[in-house]
């Protein structure tokens, strides 16, 4: 039964950190045109999840996310003379997030934080089916 | 008797234990399903099995063997099963070899023998409630 208790564990861990995941792809979505306010400040950076196997409490491995580490991939840029953070050739940087990407990444925690959902029925039907011994 | 430790209710049990902690190793595979570098691991059913089935023709479940008078007698369904590392038919370029497909069939599959265990132990116990109910009553 500890074995059991284990996998739900291990699965919530699992939604846990595909929660952060989708947290993290959502901050960068909602932050796609962040701009800075002059030249020399830079725009939104995209960040990313660093996720990790750990060994829980109940003696399963699961998963955690240690942090959030900067992409530091070139920012993207826009001629827009008339912004205030545009340097003096008329550009101006933008976050070096693509929200396609960011889509991928959403939909990719989506399915995992399911299948984690779908282990945790999976364990509670062999619990009931264990128990139901009880009953007769 | 032991009805617990009987080869039949002895087996079972060992089966059931070996599915549930093939159950724990799937959760904790499909919780690492974007950890990158994570290798999922299995219960090694081969080995199982063949232990399993040697239980079977020996009657007893596996035992041990007493090279001195001192050992503890190890009786029905020890048969230990070992966790082994095996990939998925995938591994993404982050060295994660999780394919979450593969792992819920395999749980699904782990899911309906788990089931098939209980039965049979639901049926070994009204095999042996038939036996201990008194003659002449339906």
């Amino acid at each position: 039964m500890t074995d059991i208790q284990a996998a739900i564990s291990a699965a919530a861990s699992g939604m846990r950190a595909q929660t952060v995941r989708m947290r993290i792809a959502a901050e960068n979505v909602a932050n796609a045109s962040s701009t800075g306010d002059n030249p020399a400040e830079e725009p939104f950076r995209r960040r990313i999840p660093l996720l990790e196997s750990t060994a829980l409490a109940s003696g399963a491995q699961g998963v955690r996310v240690r942090g959030a580490s900067f992409d530091m991939s070139a920012f993207r840029q826009e001629y827009n003379p008339g912004h205030p953070a545009a340097d003096e050739t008329g550009y101006v940087r933008l976050p070096n997030v693509d929200t396609l990407v960011e889509m991928m990444d959403l939909r990719e925690a989506t399915r995992a934080y399911e299948a984690n959902l779908n282990m945790i029925e999976a364990a509670r039907t062999m619990t009931n089916r264990a128990l139901d011994l009880l009953r007769r | 008797m032991d009805i617990a430790n009987s080869p039949f209710f002895g087996m079972l049990r060992a089966r059931l234990d070996q599915l549930s902690e093939r159950q724990r190793l799937i959760a904790e595979n499909i919780a690492n399903a974007s950890t990158p570098g994570y290798r999922p691991r299995d219960v090694d059913t081969a080995g199982f099995e063949r232990l399993l089935a040697s239980a079977a023709g020996g009657r007893g479940g596996v035992t041990l063997v007493r090279t001195n008078p001192g050992h503890m007698s190890a009786a029905g369904g020890s048969a230990e099963a070992q966790i082994v590392t095996r990939d998925d038919s995938e591994t993404t370029i982050d060295g994660n070899a999780v394919v979450l497909e593969e792992q819920m069939a395999r749980a699904a599959e782990t899911r309906m023998q788990f089931e098939t265990g209980i039965a049979l132990y639901q049926k070994g116990l009204e095999l042996m409630r038939l036996a201990a109910r008194p003659p002449g009553r339906g």
